[in-house]
This record gives structure tokens, sequence and C-alpha cells, in this order.
């Protein structure tokens, strides 16, 4: 398997890790308001755009501060609005989307960018050697 | 004589011998180094100066900033803002760094990332300096936005009837949001950096909507290059403001890189009989349809529709928390789809009703009462620019020389887009979308004055669009690599716009910076003051309202102190429904008055004293930069 593939899902579980720690805990350290930064404005959107699909290395990261900042936001209106104002339940769901997005985007799946497809019609004779002869060579 | 043979030694070979018996013998290292040294000696004369000067002269430029930045005492500022206080190094680092970038930019093979380093590296030199070099966080606005944030955690809601903010609490909710989650009791940490923040951000999506305009990376870079250094608005301050022009770059970015139109049908009046007897009216229109040829970015239909539903949510964020903002985006949608740039034609319309149901429902405190005003006002264009315009043009000569440098360098930006125009035009490229952007904020200066603000608002929103048509006068080139006359070309342009930018970004700053004496009265006041009670001050240039927004009423004496009404302001201080009011006289709010209405016209000092012949006033508070007087209403005591 690519490692690369590891590599967002891996930094987007364990900051979502770090900031439950650090907000559920009461962490007080100068670090806490970096790490809350980190996850509320690069996380959630993220882990969005590679569910669908989208691995854009410099548009990837605009396009992801924009809907994290905008999820972040929708989150806090929904719950403001509704009366049910409380930071926890709009961490809960912003590590919910967070987490939810990164499983998926781990399991096995076809690519949804569309790709130019090659088809294979017959391996040219040529090319093919003869079971003896490559039995040969490999000895 | 030669010992061994016994013949004369050759003159000729006597130095050579004596240059032998001097040799040292060779010492590993030093060989390897002196070798290593030669032939990097070797590579460099074979590299181009762009390959090796750049890292040479940001690194220098960076040193040389940070060594300036101590020799910076913005107490000393005058009329014409921080300009008038930096050091010659702090020029000198920014020559180094223009140098850098020209060489960067028209170099034979483009170096990214050297360049986007150096757009950082210059957004932290334009727009972090004041973060380093003033103790508290600059501008009034921001912390009172930071005290509408306070109100949300404090009290789990907002309140349209405070103020006009809590009908658009978007940006505040989500302030909120993170501070609690980031354990903090105030927002006040974010103000400093705020600005480095916001304009490091913007640099994604102006990357995205260049590439997706043209293929030349020259032009796309110089285009940023050149929005960084006429970006004097200054609305990226704490502010919700600055995260929805950051919305409003998103959105135009996804539509002009994945929403394009394929199919361009012309309009019927290209195939009316009279435009084919104009061969060039109906070239032109064709070519205003057709427009720019980008290279077309292809995603499937299912991102397409999360890019559309992103959108849609991006603008509802937009609409919650910035009243203009979205009237922008609005418009700018409309016109790339009046002239087929984009194709998602169902777009406008849910952003109408979104739009329509907010202002309506969730900003109805707000409208109610000021609906008949706005709509006398809209249309209205003489109003509109003499409150834009005519209003500013006064104040003391060094803010005069400000604001007219602002008037230059906007109408300069706008007409510099224009001739990059003309100039692509030239070239056979007809930049249709660029130019529309640049069209679309217009509109909005005949909606409303926006407190004399709008002229400036419709810069912002061109202007990312206006930096990329200005870049466009040099940029794409026919010939590729460039000469050094472009190198030099863009140095010499460069070098004049960090001379401007510092004084219209900062060409108030006299008045928008703040002392820790200044704080200490204003935290003073909040100590003291009971709930309740009025503040009052001359203009509101203070780092207040940041605490308990709801507890205090506020009063604004400008408008008295300048007719030298002094039964109006005794009134106001002394009005019955106040048991205590507290007047707080500040360096910024002199400052303010200086600037503004010229030194002497207001004596604040001689206000003060008569005001002091109150047999209820008083004293409480005097540092170096501040003083607050204290009215007991015996009225209002019980």
């Amino acid at each position: 398997m690519n490692w690369r593939r590891w590599i967002w899902p891996t930094v987007l579980l364990f900051s979502t890790l770090a900031v439950s720690l650090a907000a559920f805990l009461d962490w007080q350290s100068p670090l806490r308001p970096l790490i809350t930064l980190w996850f509320m404005a690069v996380c959630p959107g993220m882990a969005l755009l590679r569910v669908f699909g989208l691995r854009l290395p410099v548009s990837g990261w605009t396009l992801a501060i924009a809907f994290s900042l905008a999820l972040d936001s929708a989150v806090g209106i929904a719950l403001l609005y509704a009366g049910r104002w409380s930071w926890q339940t709009g961490l809960i769901i912003l590590i919910s989307i967070t987490v939810l997005c990164t499983l998926i985007d781990l399991l096995p799946r076809q690519s949804a960018s569309p790709q130019p497809a090659i088809v294979v019609t017959k391996i040219p004779a040529r090319v093919r050697k003869p079971r003896a002869a490559a039995k040969t060579e490999q000895g | 004589m030669d010992q061994e043979t016994n013949k004369p030694i050759q003159p000729d070979l006597w130095a050579q011998e004596a240059s032998e018996s001097l040799r040292l013998k060779p010492i590993p290292g030093v060989e390897f180094t002196s070798r290593w040294l030669s032939i990097s000696w070797e590579k460099l004369k074979s590299q181009h100066p762009a390959e090796y000067l750049p890292v040479l002269l940001l690194v220098s430029g960076i040193v040389i900033w940070f060594f300036t930045l101590p020799l910076i005492n913005v107490n000393l500022m005058n009329d014409l803002g921080l300009v008038s206080v930096l050091p010659p190094g702090t020029f000198i680092a920014l020559a180094l760094m223009t140098i850098s970038f020209s060489l960067l930019v028209t170099a034979p093979k483009l170096n990214t990332a050297m360049i986007f380093i150096h757009m950082a590296v210059l957004v932290i030199m334009l727009y972090g300096i004041t973060a380093v070099i003033e103790v508290i966080p600059r501008f009034s606005p921001s912390w009172r936005h930071a005290g509408i944030i306070d109100y949300i955690i404090r009290n789990e809601m907002v309140n349209p009837r405070i103020d006009a903010y809590f009908n658009w609490p978007g940006f505040f909710i989500m302030g909120a949001l993170i501070t609690q989650i980031a354990g903090l009791d105030s927002s006040v940490l974010f103000l400093q950096w705020a600005p480095v923040f916001f304009q490091l951000i913007y640099l994604g999506p102006l990357w995205m909507i260049y590439t997706s305009l043209t293929n030349s990376r020259r032009l796309v870079w110089f285009g940023i290059w050149i929005f960084y250094l006429t970006n004097w608005v200054g609305q990226d301050y704490f502010s919700p403001q600055a995260m929805n022009f950051f919305y409003f770059l998103v959105i135009v970015a996804i539509l002009v890189k994945w929403f394009r139109k394929n199919e361009i049908i012309l309009p019927k009046i290209a195939e009316s009989k009279l435009v084919k007897k104009l061969p060039k009216i109906q070239s032109l229109i064709t070519q205003i349809f057709h427009g720019e040829n980008p290279s077309p970015s292809l995603i499937s239909p299912l991102q397409k529709a999360f890019f559309l539903l992103m959108i849609v949510l991006i603008y509802f964020v937009s609409i919650t928390s910035h009243q203009l903002t979205q009237f922008a985006i609005l418009m700018s949608i409309v016109l790339l789809l009046m002239f087929q740039r984009i194709a998602p034609k169902i777009l406008p319309v849910v952003m109408l009703i979104l739009s329509g149901m907010w202002i309506a429902y969730m900003a109805s405190a707000f409208m109610a009462g000021r609906l008949a005003g706005m709509l006398e006002a809209f249309g209205q264009l003489e109003n509109a620019l003499d409150a834009n315009l005519v209003d500013r043009m006064n104040g003391s000569p060094g803010h005069m020389v400000v604001t007219q440098i602002r008037l230059v360098l906007t109408l300069g930006v706008w007409l510099a887009a224009l001739i990059g125009f003309v100039r692509q035009w030239l070239r056979g490229t007809f930049e249709t979308s660029a130019a529309l952007l640049v069209a679309a904020p217009f509109p909005l200066l005949i909606m409303q004055t926006y407190g004399g603000e709008m002229l400036m608002r419709i810069y912002m929103f061109s202007l990312p669009f206006a930096a990329y048509l200005a870049a466009a006068i040099i940029f794409p080139l026919i010939k590729d690599p460039p000469s050094w006359r472009y190198t030099a070309a863009i140095g010499l342009v460069s070098a004049a716009l960090i001379v401007v930018f510092w004084y219209g970004r900062y060409g108030n700053e006299r008045m928008e910076y703040f002392t820790p004496a200044e704080l200490q009265a204003v935290e003073f006041t909040y100590d003291h003051a009971e709930p309740g009670s009025l503040i009052a001050s001359v203009t509101t240039n203070l780092p207040y309202k940041y605490i308990n927004y709801e507890q205090y009423k506020y009063a604004r004496l400008e408008k008295d102190v300048v007719k030298g009404d002094f039964v109006a302001l005794i009134a106001t201080m002394k009005n019955p429904k106040f048991d205590h009011t507290y007047l707080l006289i500040t360096r910024a709010q002199e400052a303010y008055m200086e600037m503004y209405y010229g030194v002497g016209t207001v004596d604040l000092t001689r206000l003060e004293n008569q005001l002091l012949l109150d047999p209820t006033a008083r004293v409480i508070f005097i540092n170096e930069d501040a003083k607050i007087l204290e009215f007991t209403n015996t009225e209002g005591v019980k």
C-alpha cells in the first residue's frame, strides 16, 4: 500500500486526538490555542475534501481552510440559534465529521476523480517470450 | 649554485624553487575545503544569478529587518503615520526583497518554492510589523469585536437589539466557539496577528483564481505581489469583513477553476443583420464571450455537486456574518453568468433566497426603521461620492497627504488594470472574467454610503482582479525568458509601490495604535465603573468594549466637542439615566482630533478644565497617555 495515502489520515486522526485531549481535559498550555486553531482551521475541511477524492496540492489547503471555517461557523450558528450552545457539543460535531470522513477515506474504493481509461486490448506477440527461454534467463 | 649538480640555477627557476620550499604540506581538510570552494565557485559562475542571489538577498533582508525593528519608536509618529518613524534599514530590507523577487520572477526557470517564501516574508514584513513593534493590539473595532465574542460566551445567545453586529453574528459565533475550545478567557489574544493570518490565507484563492485565468506563472506571481503591495485598505484586522473577503475569494476561485462554461453561445445580437455588417463589432462580441483561454480543470459530477454544496454553505456563512460581502459575491456571480464565464445558473437564485430570508427574519431588528432611509439613499450617487470622497478630504496637512496618496493609489491601480487589460487584448487575449470581476463591486456605490467607506470597500473587492490585470502590463511575455529590463522594471515598480504602501496602509497609525498606558486607563474604568454606567469618549479610538459589552452604555462626544457645545456636553455627562458617567480622554483621541480637524482646532485640555468646573466632576485616574473624569449624577443617585 502506498504510504503517502496514510499521511493525511494519520495527521487528521492525531490532530483530532490532540484537540480532544487538550479541550476535554482542560489542558492549560500555550500550545492549546495553537492546536485548536490548527484543528478548527484545517482538519474538518481537509477530511471532507479527501472523502470526495479531492487531493489537490495547493488548492487543497485553501479549500480545507475555507470549508473548515465555514463548517465551524455553521455548527456554531446552528447550536446558538437552536438554544443549545455548548462548545463541547460543537467540538464533538466537528470531531465526528473529521473522524467519520477520515475513516471513509481509508476504506478501499474506486477513485472518484475522472481518470483517462486505458484499455489493453492485446499484448504484441513479439514481446512474449517462450516459457523455456524465460526460465533459462532466470536460471 | 645547485649543490647536487653544481650547475648554476637559472634565474627564472629561482622563484619556482622558493615557492616550492614555502609550500605547505597538504592538510586533508583544507585541501577538501579549497577544492569544494573552487568547484562551488565554478558552479556558481555557470549559474544564472536568479538561482543563488535570491537566497542571499532574502536572508540579508530578514536579518536587517529584525535588527531595525527595535529602532522604531511609535511614540514619535507624526500625521504621516508609521512611515515617519521607519528607520532606513526597513527600506533597505524591503529593497533587498524587491530585488530578490524581481530576479526570481524573471528567471529563466521559475523557482516556485522560493517565490512562495518571498510572498510569506513580504506579508509578515508589511502586515505583521505592527504586531511586532506595538505592545497593545491596534485598531479600536477589533477590540469591540472581541467584546461581542465575550458577550456570546457569557450569555450563550445574541441580542440584535444591542448592536447592529448581532444581526450578522456568524463570525463572532465562530470566534466564541474557537475561543472556548482553546481554553481562553477572551479572544483578545487573536487580535495582534489577525492581519498576517488573513493575508496569508488570501494567497491560496488568489493563486487559484490567477492560474485559472492564465497559463503564465510569471503573471500569476507578479499579480499576487502587486495585490500585497497595493492592499492598503486595512480591512484585514480581526473582523467579519476580513473573513468574508476570504470567502468571497474562495467562491470566485472555485467557480472560475471548476465551473467554467464549456459551450459558449453567442448572444442573438451577434447574429443580427446590423452587427453582421460590422465585422469588427461582431469580432469584438465574439472575443468578449470567448474571453481568456484557461486550461480546464476536470472534476467528476459528484465532486461538482460537493463544491456547489460547499459554495452555498460558504455563502450562507457569509450572509450570517457580514451585510456587504454577500452582495459583492452575488454581483460577481451574476456578471460571470451573464457573460457565460461560469455555468451554474441556479446559484444566484439560491443565494438571493438565502440573503432575503436572513434580512427578513434574522436581521429584522436592524432593518426595522432603517429600511425607508436605505431605500431613499439608494441610487443617490452624488451623496455617495460626497461621503466617500469630498468629506474625507480634510484634516491636518500630513493627514491630507495620506488621503491624497490613498486616492491616487486607488485610481492608479484601476488605471493600471485598464492598461493591462488593453495590453492583453493587443496580445490576443480578452480578459473578460478579470474585467467583469473588477467591475462587479462598483454598483455597491449606489446602494449606500456605508459610512463613507463604500469606495474603499469597492477597491477591496476589485483589487484581486485589478492587481492581476495591472501585472499583465508586463507579463506574459512574447519572448521568454525576460531580459534584464523586465527585472529592472519590476524592481522599480515594486519599490515605488512599497513606499506608497506605507503611507496608504499605516497613514492613520498615530490614532490607531494604543499604548499600554491607554489600555491601563480602560482597564481601570471597567474595574471601577458599576454596570449601567455611561462611558463617554470624544472619539472611539480606544481599546475598549472588549468586556461586558452589554453592561455599559457608550457615548461619542465628537460632534459636540467640535461645535464647542458645552451645554450638550454637560447634558450628556449628567444624563439622569446614569448614576455615574466616565469620560476617557486619551492620546489616540487627541491624535484623531488633530489629524481630522487640525492642530489647535479642538483643545481637549481646555474642554477638560471647563468640564471640571462642574461640582460633580472629578479626575479619578491619570497617567502619561490618559485621563478619566468621573461625573456623579446626584439626581440619579438613589
